[in-house]
């Protein structure tokens, strides 16, 4: 067996983002219980197993997926042992019913399948299949555009104190509306800007904000709904291979594009491992306060922020996406 | 360009991929003729408030005891579909708890609506 360093990802089977990614949602996952056998929903599964014997092999593939996926080279079999807990969990336990497991589980396996080839492209697929989902889902539901369902959740159920201060200044329900309206919007956007590369680093920042503020409105990260999201995001970026770094002053250079200052700093920080490990790591835990979660989420915006495409770029470069159209047009040439 | 693209279709990974994700675009189609609501991308989309009476041999649980009878992640909101904390009840009862029969009544609302009931043993 080769070990391998966690935190370096790259020379491996799949691509170094593939690696980052899969080390990234095992990470955010790592805290988390595995369900147990209790009313499945195939009977098949009660005869197979006693309760016993379906947490040993949970535990099993827990165990041989985390080692699997950070110490070894063999990435994807850790990822198909998680997709495999986590997928055979939410069968096993009908009330444990989850949407961020699934989707969890539903990432590994995609992951699990990839390599060279195919790079990152069915998880862009999975994420793209689960926002058209979630907004079908939703624009067919009248209370999402009547403002009942919002209503519900921020009033009624967590009596989020500054949406109520806010909702008195409009006519009634109508914020609850608009914030409906504004969700079924933003998850079909979400959904086409992701399907269409040209849009991605649009579509990753929208959903970036989209999920942060949902998680501070709320003060909850939906099980590993969140990072799951956030940790797919990076799928939709071109990694650079070869990074140059000099620090006085400021300038970093990727076979992509070169950038100074202030984005030079962001963008060494972004593609460093040991930074987005440290910011799963902190959003994983489960901070009272929210305090810390909250900061760690205003780092999360910061770095994702110069993937807007029109934000002013105060270096050589142009927006990153045009430096990256411009060097493969030249490299098709 | 067609024919590695062909190529890229033709992997066991990918060909593996897009059963799996034709088969939840099945059940999210299928999740528009159905009361439930599981594999089918519907991430809080509805907020379930219910109160769960139960009673087991003459004694009536507590809001706690009855979550963990059920093993539901709250003991007063669903976040998906009052059928799916139907559907829970209602296979626990008829296999699990068959040992120590229950009688339940579940009053619930849906998204603040008006109120529904269900009761079991039906």
């Amino acid at each position: 067996m080769i070990l391998v360093n966690p935190l370096h990802c790259k020379g491996l089977a799949l691509p170094e983002q593939l690696v980052i990614i899969a080390r990234l949602l095992a990470l955010s996952s790592v805290a988390l219980s595995p369900f147990p056998r209790f009313v499945p929903f195939f009977e098949i599964l009660d005869r197979a197993f006693t309760p016993a014997g379906f947490d040993l092999l949970m535990t099993a593939l827990r165990i041989a997926g985390y080692l699997l996926i950070f110490f070894t080279p063999f990435v994807r079999s850790g990822c198909f042992a998680l997709a495999t807990m986590w997928l055979g969990g939410l069968i096993a336990c009908q009330p444990c019913h989850s949407v961020g497991h699934t989707y969890l589980g539903c990432a590994f396996l995609m992951v699990s399948l990839s390599n060279r080839a195919t790079g990152a492209s069915l998880l862009r697929a999975q994420l793209i299949l689960l926002y058209a989902g979630a907004a079908i889902n939703k624009a067919v539901d009248a209370d999402w555009w009547n403002g009942r369902y919002f209503e519900t959740l921020m009033v009624t159920r967590y009596q989020n104190a500054l949406y109520q201060r806010i909702a008195e200044d409009f006519p009634p329900m109508m914020l609850s509306k608009l914030f409906g309206i504004l969700t079924i919007g933003t998850q079909a956007a979400l959904a086409i800007l992701f399907a269409c590369k040209r849009w991605w680093p649009g579509a990753i920042l929208l959903a970036v904000t989209f999920h942060s503020a949902m998680v501070v409105l709320v003060n909850q990260t939906f099980g590993p709904f969140f990072l799951a999201i956030m940790i797919s995001c990076l799928a939709f970026l071109d990694w650079p291979e070869k990074l140059r770094m000099h620090w006085r002053p400021p300038r970093i250079t990727s076979e992509y594009w070169e950038a100074t200052g202030f984005r030079a700093i962001q963008r060494a920080l972004f593609f460093s491992p040991p930074v987005l490990f440290a910011i799963v790591l902190v959003l994983s835990s489960n901070y009272r306060s929210g305090l810390v979660r909250n900061a760690a989420l205003g780092l999360l915006l910061l770095l994702f922020f110069p993937w807007w495409p029109t934000a002013p770029v105060a270096e050589t470069g142009k927006p990153i996406y045009q430096g990256m159209k411009k060097q493969r047009s030249s490299s098709a040439g | 360009m067609a024919a590695r693209r062909s190529h890229f279709f033709k992997q066991p990974g990918v060909i593996a991929a897009t059963v799996i994700l034709a088969l939840q675009a099945c059940m999210v189609i299928r999740a528009r003729f159905v009361e439930s609501r599981y594999f089918c991308w519907s991430p809080h989309s509805t907020q379930v408030r219910f109160d769960l009476d139960v009673t087991v041999n003459g004694r009536k649980l507590s809001r706690t005891e009855a979550a963990q009878r059920y093993r539901l992640w709250d003991a007063e909101w669903e976040a998906h579909a009052p059928q799916n904390l139907i559907d829970t009840i209602e296979s626990f009862e008829s296999t699990y708890g068959k040992r120590e029969p229950a009688e339940v009544f579940l009053r619930y609302q849906v998204n603040g609506g008006a109120e529904s009931v269900w009761r079991w043993p039906r």
